[in-house]
Protein backbone atom coordinates (compact mmCIF):
# COMPACT_ATOMS: atom_id res chain seq x y z
CA UNK A 1 0.00 0.00 0.00
CA UNK A 2 1.31 3.40 -0.91
CA UNK A 3 -0.14 6.47 0.81
CA UNK A 4 1.68 8.88 -1.51
CA UNK A 5 -0.87 9.59 -4.20
CA UNK A 6 -1.40 13.26 -5.01
CA UNK A 7 1.14 15.42 -6.83
CA UNK A 8 2.48 18.23 -4.66
CA UNK A 9 1.53 21.57 -6.17
CA UNK A 10 4.98 23.14 -5.78
CA UNK A 11 8.18 21.11 -5.65
CA UNK A 12 10.44 23.46 -3.75
CA UNK A 13 12.94 22.21 -1.18
CA UNK A 14 13.49 24.89 1.44
CA UNK A 15 16.53 25.25 3.67
CA UNK A 16 17.44 26.57 7.07
CA UNK A 17 19.51 29.70 6.51
CA UNK A 18 22.32 31.24 8.56
CA UNK A 19 22.51 35.03 8.16
CA UNK A 20 23.78 37.04 11.11
CA UNK A 21 22.95 40.38 9.53
CA UNK A 22 19.47 39.54 8.30
CA UNK A 23 16.85 42.20 9.00
CA UNK A 24 14.84 39.56 10.84
CA UNK A 25 17.11 40.13 13.86
CA UNK A 26 16.22 43.81 14.07
CA UNK A 27 14.40 43.78 17.40
CA UNK A 28 13.43 47.45 17.41
CA UNK A 29 9.85 47.88 18.57
CA UNK A 30 9.63 44.26 19.66
CA UNK A 31 8.66 43.19 23.17
CA UNK A 32 11.33 41.31 25.13
CA UNK A 33 10.78 38.59 27.72
CA UNK A 34 13.12 36.07 29.32
CA UNK A 35 12.31 32.74 30.91
CA UNK A 36 14.28 30.03 32.76
CA UNK A 37 14.80 26.81 30.83
CA UNK A 38 12.02 24.75 32.36
CA UNK A 39 10.63 22.24 29.88
CA UNK A 40 7.54 21.89 32.05
CA UNK A 41 6.70 25.53 31.44
CA UNK A 42 7.35 25.81 27.70
CA UNK A 43 3.70 25.83 26.71
CA UNK A 44 2.93 28.39 29.40
CA UNK A 45 5.64 30.66 27.98
CA UNK A 46 4.16 30.35 24.49
CA UNK A 47 0.65 30.91 25.78
CA UNK A 48 1.72 34.09 27.54
CA UNK A 49 3.24 35.47 24.32
CA UNK A 50 0.31 34.50 22.13
CA UNK A 51 -2.03 36.30 24.51
CA UNK A 52 -0.73 39.49 22.89
CA UNK A 53 -1.47 38.33 19.33
CA UNK A 54 -4.62 39.31 17.43
CA UNK A 55 -7.23 36.57 17.42
CA UNK A 56 -6.92 36.28 13.62
CA UNK A 57 -3.27 35.30 13.99
CA UNK A 58 -3.88 32.46 16.43
CA UNK A 59 -5.42 29.99 13.98
CA UNK A 60 -7.06 27.74 16.55
CA UNK A 61 -3.90 27.24 18.57
CA UNK A 62 -1.51 26.83 15.66
CA UNK A 63 0.46 30.00 16.46
CA UNK A 64 0.89 28.90 20.08
CA UNK A 65 2.02 25.46 18.94
CA UNK A 66 4.59 26.82 16.52
CA UNK A 67 6.00 29.33 19.03
CA UNK A 68 6.08 26.58 21.64
CA UNK A 69 8.21 24.45 19.30
CA UNK A 70 10.94 27.06 18.83
CA UNK A 71 11.00 27.84 22.56
CA UNK A 72 11.22 24.11 23.30
CA UNK A 73 14.20 23.79 20.96
CA UNK A 74 15.98 26.58 22.84
CA UNK A 75 15.14 25.19 26.27
CA UNK A 76 15.91 21.56 25.48
CA UNK A 77 18.55 21.46 22.77
CA UNK A 78 20.13 24.85 23.43
CA UNK A 79 20.10 25.15 27.20
CA UNK A 80 19.73 21.44 27.98
CA UNK A 81 16.89 22.29 30.39
CA UNK A 82 19.32 24.03 32.75
CA UNK A 83 17.06 26.42 34.72
CA UNK A 84 20.07 28.65 35.41
CA UNK A 85 20.09 29.43 31.69
CA UNK A 86 17.38 31.55 30.12
CA UNK A 87 15.68 31.70 26.79
CA UNK A 88 15.44 35.25 25.51
CA UNK A 89 12.42 36.04 23.38
CA UNK A 90 11.42 39.07 21.34
CA UNK A 91 7.97 39.20 19.75
CA UNK A 92 5.85 41.52 17.67
CA UNK A 93 2.40 41.05 16.18
CA UNK A 94 2.19 44.24 14.15
CA UNK A 95 0.91 43.24 10.68
CA UNK A 96 2.62 39.84 11.01
CA UNK A 97 3.88 37.47 13.68
CA UNK A 98 7.60 37.91 14.26
CA UNK A 99 9.50 36.02 16.96
CA UNK A 100 13.18 35.83 17.88
CA UNK A 101 14.34 33.16 20.33
CA UNK A 102 17.89 33.09 21.66
CA UNK A 103 19.30 30.49 24.02
CA UNK A 104 22.57 30.35 25.93
CA UNK A 105 23.83 27.14 24.39
CA UNK A 106 26.42 26.16 21.82
CA UNK A 107 24.11 26.66 18.85
CA UNK A 108 22.44 24.35 16.34
CA UNK A 109 25.68 23.14 14.78
CA UNK A 110 23.97 20.44 12.72
CA UNK A 111 22.13 22.85 10.42
CA UNK A 112 23.82 21.63 7.24
CA UNK A 113 23.27 18.00 8.28
CA UNK A 114 19.62 18.86 8.81
CA UNK A 115 19.36 20.58 5.42
CA UNK A 116 20.88 17.50 3.79
CA UNK A 117 18.42 15.25 5.61
CA UNK A 118 15.48 17.45 4.58
CA UNK A 119 16.56 17.51 0.94
CA UNK A 120 16.61 13.69 0.83
CA UNK A 121 13.24 13.53 2.58
CA UNK A 122 11.60 15.92 0.15
CA UNK A 123 13.16 14.24 -2.87
CA UNK A 124 11.63 10.96 -1.67
CA UNK A 125 8.28 12.70 -1.23
CA UNK A 126 8.37 14.27 -4.70
CA UNK A 127 9.46 11.04 -6.39
CA UNK A 128 6.79 9.09 -4.48
CA UNK A 129 9.39 6.78 -2.97
CA UNK A 130 7.18 5.89 -0.05
CA UNK A 131 9.55 3.56 1.79
CA UNK A 132 12.33 6.17 1.85
CA UNK A 133 9.88 8.92 2.73
CA UNK A 134 8.57 6.89 5.69
CA UNK A 135 12.11 6.09 6.84
CA UNK A 136 13.00 9.80 6.68
CA UNK A 137 9.70 11.07 8.04
CA UNK A 138 11.34 12.30 11.25
CA UNK A 139 14.83 13.74 11.74
CA UNK A 140 17.11 11.80 14.05
CA UNK A 141 20.31 13.69 14.82
CA UNK A 142 23.10 12.85 17.22
CA UNK A 143 21.38 14.85 19.95
CA UNK A 144 17.85 13.59 19.34
CA UNK A 145 16.08 11.49 21.94
CA UNK A 146 12.93 9.37 21.86
CA UNK A 147 10.78 12.29 22.97
CA UNK A 148 11.79 14.44 20.02
CA UNK A 149 9.16 14.29 17.32
CA UNK A 150 11.80 15.06 14.70
CA UNK A 151 9.34 17.07 12.63
CA UNK A 152 9.15 20.51 14.27
CA UNK A 153 11.57 22.21 11.87
CA UNK A 154 9.88 20.57 8.89
CA UNK A 155 6.59 22.19 9.86
CA UNK A 156 8.35 25.42 10.82
CA UNK A 157 9.76 25.85 7.32
CA UNK A 158 6.22 25.80 5.97
CA UNK A 159 4.49 27.72 8.74
CA UNK A 160 6.96 30.64 9.03
CA UNK A 161 6.33 31.86 5.50
CA UNK A 162 8.29 35.09 6.03
CA UNK A 163 11.50 33.26 6.83
CA UNK A 164 13.34 31.20 9.44
CA UNK A 165 16.88 32.51 9.90
CA UNK A 166 19.67 31.50 12.29
CA UNK A 167 22.40 33.76 13.64
CA UNK A 168 26.07 33.02 12.99
CA UNK A 169 26.39 31.28 16.37
CA UNK A 170 23.19 29.37 15.53
CA UNK A 171 21.82 29.88 19.04
CA UNK A 172 19.35 32.51 17.90
CA UNK A 173 16.53 32.01 15.43
CA UNK A 174 14.20 34.58 13.93
CA UNK A 175 10.89 33.65 12.32
CA UNK A 176 8.12 35.56 10.57
CA UNK A 177 4.63 34.60 9.46
CA UNK A 178 2.55 36.81 7.21
CA UNK A 179 -1.21 36.52 7.07
CA UNK A 180 -2.19 37.48 3.56
CA UNK A 181 -4.62 34.73 2.56
CA UNK A 182 -7.59 36.47 4.09
CA UNK A 183 -6.19 39.99 3.78
CA UNK A 184 -5.70 39.88 7.52
CA UNK A 185 -3.68 42.90 8.52
CA UNK A 186 -3.77 44.40 11.98
CA UNK B 1 -5.45 13.85 26.90
CA UNK B 2 -7.40 10.59 26.92
CA UNK B 3 -6.46 7.39 25.10
CA UNK B 4 -9.26 4.89 24.58
CA UNK B 5 -8.84 1.71 22.59
CA UNK B 6 -11.63 -0.44 21.22
CA UNK B 7 -11.19 -3.74 19.39
CA UNK B 8 -13.25 -3.77 16.20
CA UNK B 9 -12.87 -6.91 14.16
CA UNK B 10 -9.33 -7.23 12.91
CA UNK B 11 -8.63 -3.59 13.72
CA UNK B 12 -8.14 -1.66 16.92
CA UNK B 13 -9.70 1.78 16.98
CA UNK B 14 -8.00 4.26 19.28
CA UNK B 15 -9.65 7.54 20.16
CA UNK B 16 -7.26 10.23 21.37
CA UNK B 17 -8.94 13.34 22.74
CA UNK B 18 -7.80 16.67 24.15
CA UNK B 19 -4.24 17.95 23.87
CA UNK B 20 -1.42 15.68 22.71
CA UNK B 21 1.79 17.55 23.42
CA UNK B 22 5.35 17.10 24.62
CA UNK B 23 4.11 16.28 28.11
CA UNK B 24 2.07 13.21 27.16
CA UNK B 25 3.50 12.08 23.79
CA UNK B 26 5.72 9.46 25.46
CA UNK B 27 2.65 7.82 27.02
CA UNK B 28 0.95 7.60 23.63
CA UNK B 29 4.11 6.32 21.95
CA UNK B 30 4.51 3.55 24.52
CA UNK B 31 0.84 2.53 24.40
CA UNK B 32 0.90 2.30 20.60
CA UNK B 33 4.12 0.28 20.80
CA UNK B 34 2.51 -2.16 23.24
CA UNK B 35 -0.58 -2.56 21.06
CA UNK B 36 1.58 -3.41 18.04
CA UNK B 37 3.76 -5.79 20.06
CA UNK B 38 0.60 -7.58 21.20
CA UNK B 39 0.00 -8.49 17.57
CA UNK B 40 -2.36 -5.80 16.29
CA UNK B 41 -1.77 -5.25 12.59
CA UNK B 42 -4.40 -2.62 11.82
CA UNK B 43 -4.84 0.53 13.87
CA UNK B 44 -7.33 3.30 13.24
CA UNK B 45 -6.64 6.52 15.11
CA UNK B 46 -9.79 8.54 15.74
CA UNK B 47 -8.55 12.12 16.15
CA UNK B 48 -11.92 13.83 15.80
CA UNK B 49 -11.78 15.15 19.37
CA UNK B 50 -8.08 16.03 19.38
CA UNK B 51 -7.77 19.77 19.99
CA UNK B 52 -3.99 20.28 20.06
CA UNK B 53 -1.10 18.38 18.50
CA UNK B 54 2.58 19.26 18.55
CA UNK B 55 5.67 17.74 16.95
CA UNK B 56 6.15 15.29 19.83
CA UNK B 57 2.62 13.98 19.40
CA UNK B 58 2.94 13.69 15.64
CA UNK B 59 6.29 12.01 16.19
CA UNK B 60 4.56 9.35 18.31
CA UNK B 61 2.21 8.60 15.40
CA UNK B 62 5.09 8.44 12.91
CA UNK B 63 7.08 6.01 15.08
CA UNK B 64 3.99 3.82 15.43
CA UNK B 65 3.45 3.88 11.66
CA UNK B 66 7.08 2.88 11.09
CA UNK B 67 6.71 0.03 13.61
CA UNK B 68 3.46 -1.36 12.26
CA UNK B 69 4.58 -1.09 8.63
CA UNK B 70 7.76 -2.98 9.54
CA UNK B 71 5.61 -5.97 10.54
CA UNK B 72 3.30 -5.72 7.56
CA UNK B 73 0.51 -3.81 9.24
CA UNK B 74 -1.28 -0.55 8.59
CA UNK B 75 -2.34 2.52 10.51
CA UNK B 76 -4.98 4.99 9.43
CA UNK B 77 -6.26 8.32 10.67
CA UNK B 78 -9.89 9.37 10.89
CA UNK B 79 -11.60 12.55 12.00
CA UNK B 80 -8.55 14.76 11.51
CA UNK B 81 -9.60 18.41 11.78
CA UNK B 82 -8.73 21.95 12.89
CA UNK B 83 -5.21 22.74 14.13
CA UNK B 84 -4.06 19.08 14.35
CA UNK B 85 -4.94 18.75 10.65
CA UNK B 86 -2.78 21.79 9.89
CA UNK B 87 0.12 20.22 11.82
CA UNK B 88 -0.19 17.09 9.67
CA UNK B 89 -0.27 19.21 6.50
CA UNK B 90 2.70 21.39 7.45
CA UNK B 91 4.83 18.27 7.95
CA UNK B 92 3.55 16.45 4.82
CA UNK B 93 2.27 13.77 7.21
CA UNK B 94 -1.01 13.72 5.28
CA UNK B 95 1.00 11.93 2.62
CA UNK B 96 2.38 9.37 5.06
CA UNK B 97 -0.88 8.15 6.51
CA UNK B 98 -4.11 7.01 4.98
CA UNK B 99 -6.47 9.78 6.07
CA UNK B 100 -10.17 8.99 6.21
CA UNK B 101 -12.93 11.52 6.65
CA UNK B 102 -15.43 11.00 9.47
CA UNK B 103 -14.88 8.91 12.57
CA UNK B 104 -16.04 5.49 11.37
CA UNK B 105 -12.48 4.52 10.72
CA UNK B 106 -12.88 0.97 11.95
CA UNK B 107 -14.70 0.18 8.75
CA UNK B 108 -11.43 -0.41 6.98
CA UNK B 109 -11.44 -2.87 4.14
Amino acid sequence: MNAVTAEPSVKVIKRLVVDEHNDIFDAADMTYVSYPSLLSDVRAYAYEIVRHAPEAFREEGLLEQQISEIIKNGVKHGNHCDPAKNVHIWYSFHKRAKIIVEDEGEGFTAIEEWNDYFRKRQEALFSEDFDTFLALAAYRGAKSDANDGGNSLIAALEYWNGGIIYSARKNKVGVVRWYTNGSVYV
Amino acid sequence: MTFTQRPDGAAVTIAITGELDLYCAEEVREKLKAIIEEGTRRIVLDLSQLTYLDSSGLGAFIVALQRIRAVGGAMEISGLCNAPKKVFELSNATRLFVIRSGTNGAQVS
